[in-house]
C-alpha cells in the first residue's frame, strides 16, 4: 500500500515536471496578444500549480525571463534578412506578427508585398520606392498568386499552385470579380501577416478553427443579410454529428466546412451533387442511394438528396427514427411509399431490440460467471450485420434490408437460446438437488425399515 | 461368503486386522477398546454387538458427524487437488476450468466450500453443548481443550483455503481475516512467519495451499485422534439428569443412526451449494479493492471489535478471549455439570455470546 | 414401495426370515446405489481432461514449406503426441512420431544417416518408419501430411 502511495507522489511530481516543461514555449506565443493567454492561462489555473514548491516556482520564473529574452533576441536579429530591417523600428507589433508565420521562415520580409527601402535611416526614405501602405481587396488576391501560383516558387514547398484559379471559380471570388469586396480574400481566412501552415493547430485554417474561421463571416446575420444567407449554419453544424465528431471528440476525420464546400473553390454543392459530395466518406450509402427509384426523381424534381432527410448542415446522428418521420416530407401520411418506411423502421426496430436482449442475457450470464467469449464474439457479428443494413437501407428496398436485420436478429436469437440453456444448468441443478432429496428420504426409510426387521 | 472368509483368513495370517480395524474405530466409530490380539471376526463382532448406551444417538452423534465431514473434506479436496494449480497466474484459471469443463466440478467446488462452513459450525455447535452439558469438567478437561484447538484449526483451513480460487472477493476477504490474524499478539507472530508475511504475494498463495491441504489437515487428524482418544480413556459423559441411557447395539441401532443423519447432513451441504452458491468474482486484483468486501463469517464479530476499538487492544482481547475459551476447565472447577447451578458463569457464557452476536452484526451493518 | 411384499406373503404366512432377507437385499442395493453414484461422480470427475483433449484440434498446423528446408526435419511438441516433419524432397514431406516405440524416448533428427536415432538405446528408424537398428520392437506409424496453401498440416487422429 506504502509503495502505491510513493508512486502517486511520483506521479505528481512528474506531471508537475510536465506543466514546468509546457511552461516555457509559452513566453513565445506572448508576443502576439492572439493565442498569448490561452497556455499560459492554463498553466495558472492548473491544480498542479499548487502543488509546486516555492523553489519550482522560483524556477518557473526563471525559465520564463529566459524564454522571454531569447525568443525575442533570435525572433528579431538572428536572420539576415531581419537584421536589415530598419521596418521593426516603427512598426514592431507587426514584426513579431510577421516573425510567426511561415513567411518569415523562408526569408519573406516586409517588403516584399509593400515595398519600400528597409535599409533607409528615414521615415520618408524607408517609405519611398516602390511604397503601398494598403492594398484593395482584389490587389490582395493578385498579391498572393503572384508568388502562390508560381510552379517554380512553389515546387519545393509541394503546394499546389492552383489556388488562385480555384478562388475565381468560387462564389466568393466572383463575386470579387463582379465588384463586392465584402467577399473573403486570402488575408480573411489566413491572416495578413501572420500566415500559419494549415497542420499548425494556432491557424485560423486548421481543420478544427474551419468553422469558427468561416462563421466569422457566415454566422453575421449582419453580413449574411444582403446574400440572403442564414447566419445559423455555423451553429446547426457545431450541433450536428460532424461538429461534435470534430469538435467535442477531435477526429479530425470529422468533415468541417470545406470538406463538403471545397477550399478555394469554395461552392455550395449543387442539386445532384450533394449525394456525391456525401459519398465521399458514405461511399456504401451512396452505393445503395444510386440503386433506389430516389434517386432519379430527386434529381428530376429538384430535391437535395442526402439533405431532404438529414438535413444539410444540422445532420444528427441518424436513427431508425427518420424511416417513420420523414417519409412524410414528401410522401402522403398513408401512402405506399410511406408505408415501405415504417416497415424498414420495424426491421430496424426488431433487430435492434433482439441485439439488445441477447446482450442484456449474456451480460446476466456473465455474472453467473459463465464464459461468454464466444457469445460475445456471435454478438458483435450480428452488430456488424446491423451496421451493414444502415447503408444498405438507402437502396430502400424491404428485402435487402430484411435479409441483413435477419440475420443480425437470427444470430441474437441463437445466443439468447444458447445462453438461455446454459443458464438453465441451474435449473437443473435444482431439480437434481429434489431428486436426490427423494432418493436420501427413500433411502432413509428403507434404512430404517431394515433395522426394525433386524431388531423384529 | 466362504471365498470372502477364506480371503479374510489368508489375509489375516500375512497382517494384524484387527489392529487396521481399531484404527477406524479410533475416530469415532466406537469408543470401546479393541484386544488387538483375537482375530478380526471376533474383534469386529465384539465391537459391533457391544452394547453402548445412546452412543452415535442425540448429542453425541454430532462428534462422528464431524469427523465424517473431515473425511468429505478430505475427499473432495484431493477431487479438487487434481485440476487446482496453486500459482498467482494459474490459480483462477483452473478454478475456473474446474467450474466451468471438469465433470461435476461445479459440485465438487460447491461441496467442499459448504463442507468446510459445515465443519466450522459443527464443530462450533458441538462446544456449545460441551458448555451446557459442563462436558469439559475433570477428567475431561483435555477433550475440552483439544475441541477449542479443532475448531481454531478448521477455521484457520477455511481461511486458507478461501483464497485459493484467486478470485476478487477471496483476495479481499482474506485480506481482511489476516488483519484479524495480525493484531494477535504472539499468535500473530507465529501466523505471519507461517504464511511468510501479510502481504499477499503470489508466494503467499504457494504457502496457503500447503498449510490448507497438508499442514492444517494433518494437525487436525492429530487432535481428532487425541480427542477421541480420552473418550476413550475417560468413557462417554452421561447427560446430567438423563443417567438411564438406554444401551443399544454398535450394529445395527447406532450405525444406522449414522447412516441416516449422514444422509440428511450430505443433503444440507448439498442444498446449500445449489441455493446458496459462494460468490465467484473477476480474478483477483492486487491493485483494486472492490468496495463492501467483508471478511469471511467466522472472523466477522473479531473483525468489527477491530474496526470499533484501537488495534493493540483489540489484539489482546481476543488472545484473552482464545486463552479463556482453551482454558475454560482449569479456570471454571465446580464440582457439578449443570448449567442452573452455576449461575455467574451461565451470565457471563450469555454476554460472551451476546457480544459476539452484536459484533457480528455491527459488522454486516457497516458495510451497508 | 416396501409395502408391496408384505402384503403378498407377510400376511399370510409369517415367513420372517423371508421378509428379512428381502428387507436385507433392499439395504444393500440402495446403500450400493449411493456408492455407485459416488464412484460415477469420482471417475467421471477423473475423466473429464481426456474428454476436454480428445476435442482438442486433431490437426496441427506446423507452418509453412519454405521454412523448411529440402533434407531437414522440424520437431513439433504437441502436447499429446511429438512428432517430427522431414522434408525429402521439393514435394515430398514425411510426419512420423517422435516418441520410440520401444521405451517412449523422444527420437532424434540424425542427418547424416537420414534416420531417426533413439538417444536411449541405441535404436534406429528409416524414414517409411522401419526399424533398421536397436531394440523398438515396433515400427513407427507415419502420420498423414497435407500442405495447403503451401502451409504443412499434420493429421494426428
Amino acid at each position: 500500500m506504502r509503495g502505491m502511495r510513493r508512486g502517486g507522489d511520483t506521479a505528481t511530481r512528474r506531471r508537475g515536471d510536465a506543466e514546468t516543461l509546457r511552461a516555457k514555449p509559452s513566453p513565445r506565443c506572448s508576443a502576439s496578444p492572439n493565442v498569448s493567454d490561452s497556455p499560459r492561462h492554463r498553466v495558472a489555473a492548473s491544480p498542479c500549480c499548487l502543488f509546486i514548491t516555492s523553489a519550482r516556482l522560483l524556477l518557473l520564473v526563471a525559465f520564463l525571463a529566459v524564454g522571454v529574452l531569447s525568443t525575442h533576441g533570435q525572433g528579431i536579429w538572428s536572420n539576415k534578412a531581419a537584421r536589415d530591417n530598419y521596418c521593426t523600428v516603427c512598426h514592431s507589433s507587426v514584426q513579431v506578427e510577421l516573425q510567426e508565420s511561415a513567411h518569415a521562415r523562408e526569408g519573406i520580409n516586409c517588403v516584399e508585398c509593400h515595398g519600400g527601402d528597409p535599409k533607409a535611416q528615414t521615415v520618408a526614405g524607408a517609405h519611398s520606392t516602390n511604397f503601398r501602405r494598403t492594398f484593395d481587396r482584389k490587389q490582395i488576391v493578385e498579391l498572393c498568386a503572384r508568388c502562390h501560383s508560381d510552379q517554380s516558387k512553389m515546387k519545393p514547398y509541394g503546394i499546389p499552385t492552383d489556388q488562385h484559379a480555384l478562388y475565381l471559380t468560387s462564389v466568393h471570388g466572383q463575386k470579387l470579380m463582379k465588384g463586392d469586396s465584402n467577399v473573403a480574400v486570402c488575408s480573411d481566412c489566413h491572416s495578413a501577416h501572420r500566415v500559419l501552415a494549415a497542420k499548425d493547430p494556432k491557424s485560423p485554417v486548421f481543420r478544427e478553427n474551419i468553422p469558427q474561421t468561416c462563421g466569422r463571416c457566415h454566422a453575421n446575420a449582419e453580413l449574411m443579410k444582403p446574400y440572403n444567407l442564414s447566419a445559423g449554419i455555423v451553429t446547426d453544424y457545431q450541433e450536428s454529428a460532424h461538429g461534435k465528431a470534430l469538435l467535442e471528440r477531435h477526429n479530425r476525420q470529422a468533415p468541417e466546412c470545406t470538406r463538403c464546400h471545397g477550399t478555394h473553390g469554395a461552392a455550395p454543392p449543387g442539386i445532384g451533387d450533394v449525394a456525391k459530395v456525401c459519398g465521399q466518406c458514405h461511399t456504401k450509402t451512396l452505393e445503395s442511394f444510386r440503386q433506389s427509384p430516389h434517386k432519379s426523381i430527386m434529381a428530376a424534381s429538384g430535391q437535395a438528396e442526402c439533405a431532404s432527410c438529414h438535413s444539410n448542415h444540422l445532420v444528427e446522428h441518424a436513427s431508425h427514427a427518420l424511416w417513420g418521420s420523414s417519409c412524410s416530407n414528401c410522401h402522403a401520411e398513408a401512402s405506399a411509399e410511406a408505408d415501405r418506411g415504417t416497415k424498414i423502421q420495424a426491421l430496424f426496430v426488431q433487430a435492434e431490440a433482439e441485439l439488445s436482449k441477447a446482450k442484456e442475457s449474456v451480460d446476466n450470464a456473465k455474472r453467473v460467471p459463465l464464459d461468454v467469449t464466444d457469445y460475445e464474439a456471435r454478438l458483435s457479428d450480428a452488430l456488424t450485420y446491423l451496421v451493414e443494413a444502415r447503408p444498405v437501407s438507402h437502396d430502400l428496398k424491404v428485402d435487402d434490408v430484411e435479409d441483413l436485420t435477419r440475420r443480425a436478429r437470427s444470430i441474437a436469437q441463437e445466443v439468447q437460446s444458447d445462453v438461455h440453456r446454459k443458464m438453465n444448468v441451474f435449473g437443473g441443478r435444482t431439480i437434481i438437488l429434489i431428486l436426490v432429496w427423494f432418493y436420501i428420504l427413500i433411502s432413509i426409510a428403507v434404512v430404517r425399515r431394515f433395522r426394525r426387521t433386524m431388531g423384529g | 461368503m466362504s471365498t470372502s472368509r477364506k480371503a479374510v483368513r489368508w489375509l489375516e495370517e500375512r497382517l494384524n486386522l484387527t489392529e487396521i480395524f481399531s484404527f477406524f474405530t479410533t475416530f469415532g466409530l466406537s469408543y470401546g477398546s479393541i484386544d488387538l490380539n483375537k482375530p478380526i471376526e471376533e474383534a469386529a463382532r465384539e465391537a459391533f454387538t457391544r452394547e453402548l448406551p445412546a452412543y452415535t444417538r442425540g448429542p453425541y452423534i454430532l462428534g462422528v458427524l464431524t469427523f465424517l465431514v473431515f473425511v468429505f473434506q478430505g475427499v473432495t479436496g484431493l477431487m479438487l487437488a487434481f485440476y487446482y494449480q496453486p500459482s498467482a497466474e494459474t490459480a483462477y484459471e483452473s478454478t475456473l476450468l474446474i467450474i466451468r469443463e471438469v465433470n461435476f466440478g461445479w459440485y465438487v467446488h460447491q461441496m467442499h466450500y459448504w463442507g468446510g462452513n459445515a465443519l466450522i459450525a459443527l464443530l462450533a455447535v458441538r462446544l456449545v453443548r460441551f458448555f451446557v452439558h459442563g462436558v469439559y469438567k475433570a477428567p475431561r478437561e483435555l477433550f475440552w481443550v483439544f475441541g477449542v484447538v479443532l475448531l481454531f484449526l478448521s477455521v484457520n483451513a477455511a481461511l486458507t483455503g478461501s483464497l485459493l480460487p484467486w478470485d476478487q472477493q477471496s483476495y479481499w476477504s482474506v485480506t481482511r481475516g489476516l488483519e484479524v490474524i495480525g493484531t494477535l499478539p504472539v499468535v500473530g507472530y507465529i501466523a505471519s512467519f507461517l504464511v511468510g508475511g501479510f502481504d499477499l504475494l503470489s508466494g503467499t498463495l504457494l504457502r496457503f495451499y500447503v498449510l490448507h491441504i497438508i499442514f492444517i489437515p494433518l494437525m487436525m487428524l492429530f487432535f481428532f485422534y487425541l480427542h477421541f482418544a480420552t473418550v476413550r480413556r475417560v468413557g462417554l459423559s452421561a447427560l446430567p439428569g438423563d443417567q438411564k441411557a438406554e444401551a443399544k447395539p454398535l450394529y445395527p441401532d447406532h450405525l444406522i443412526q449414522l447412516v441416516v443423519l449422514s444422509l440428511i447432513l450430505f443433503g444440507a451441504i448439498l442444498t446449500l451449494g445449489t441455493l446458496f452458491p459462494s460468490q465467484f468474482w473477476l480474478k483477483a486484483d492486487p491493485f483494486t479493492s472492490p468496495a463492501g468486501i467483508k471478511p469471511p463469517w467466522y472472523m466477522m464479530p473479531a473483525y468489527s471489535l477491530i474496526e470499533l476499538i484501537p488495534h493493540w487492544l483489540a489484539g489482546v482481547i481476543l488472545l484473552l478471549a482464545m486463552l479463556g475459551l482453551v482454558l475454560l476447565p482449569f479456570i471454571e472447577r465446580a464440582p457439578y455439570q449443570e448449567l442452573r447451578k452455576r449461575p455467574i458463569l451461565a451470565a457471563s457464557a450469555a454476554a460472551f455470546c451476546l457480544a459476539v452476536a452484536v459484533l457480528a452484526i455491527i459488522g454486516y451493518w457497516r458495510g451497508n | 414401495m416396501p409395502e408391496q411384499p408384505t402384503t403378498g406373503t407377510g400376511a399370510e404366512q409369517p415367513a420372517q426370515p423371508e421378509r428379512r432377507s428381502f428387507f436385507n437385499r433392499l439395504f444393500k442395493t440402495v446403500l450400493g446405489l449411493w456408492g455407485a453414484a459416488f464412484a460415477g461422480v469420482v471417475i467421471s470427475y477423473i475423466k473429464s481432461p481426456g474428454e476436454m483433449r480428445s476435442a482438442e484440434e486433431k490437426v496441427k498446423r506446423v507452418g509453412p514449406v519454405t521454412e523448411l528446408e529440402i533434407g531437414s526435419a522440424r520437431f513439433v511438441a504437441h502436447e499429446r503426441e511429438p512428432f517430427w516433419v522431414i522434408r525429402t524432397a521439393r514435394d515430398e514431406l514425411v510426419a512420423l512420431p517422435a516418441t520410440c516405440t520401444h521405451l517412449r524416448c523422444i527420437l532424434q533428427w540424425d542427418k547424416e544417416s537420414g534416420r531417426l536415432v533413439c538417444p536411449c538405446h541405441a535404436g534406429a528408424f528409416d524414414l517409411n518408419g522401419n526399424v533398421v537398428a536397436g531394440p523398438p520392437p515396433r515400427p513407427l506409424q507415419s502420420l498423414r501430411v497435407d500442405t495447403r496453401g503451401g502451409v504443412i498440416y499434420v493429421n494426428l487422429s
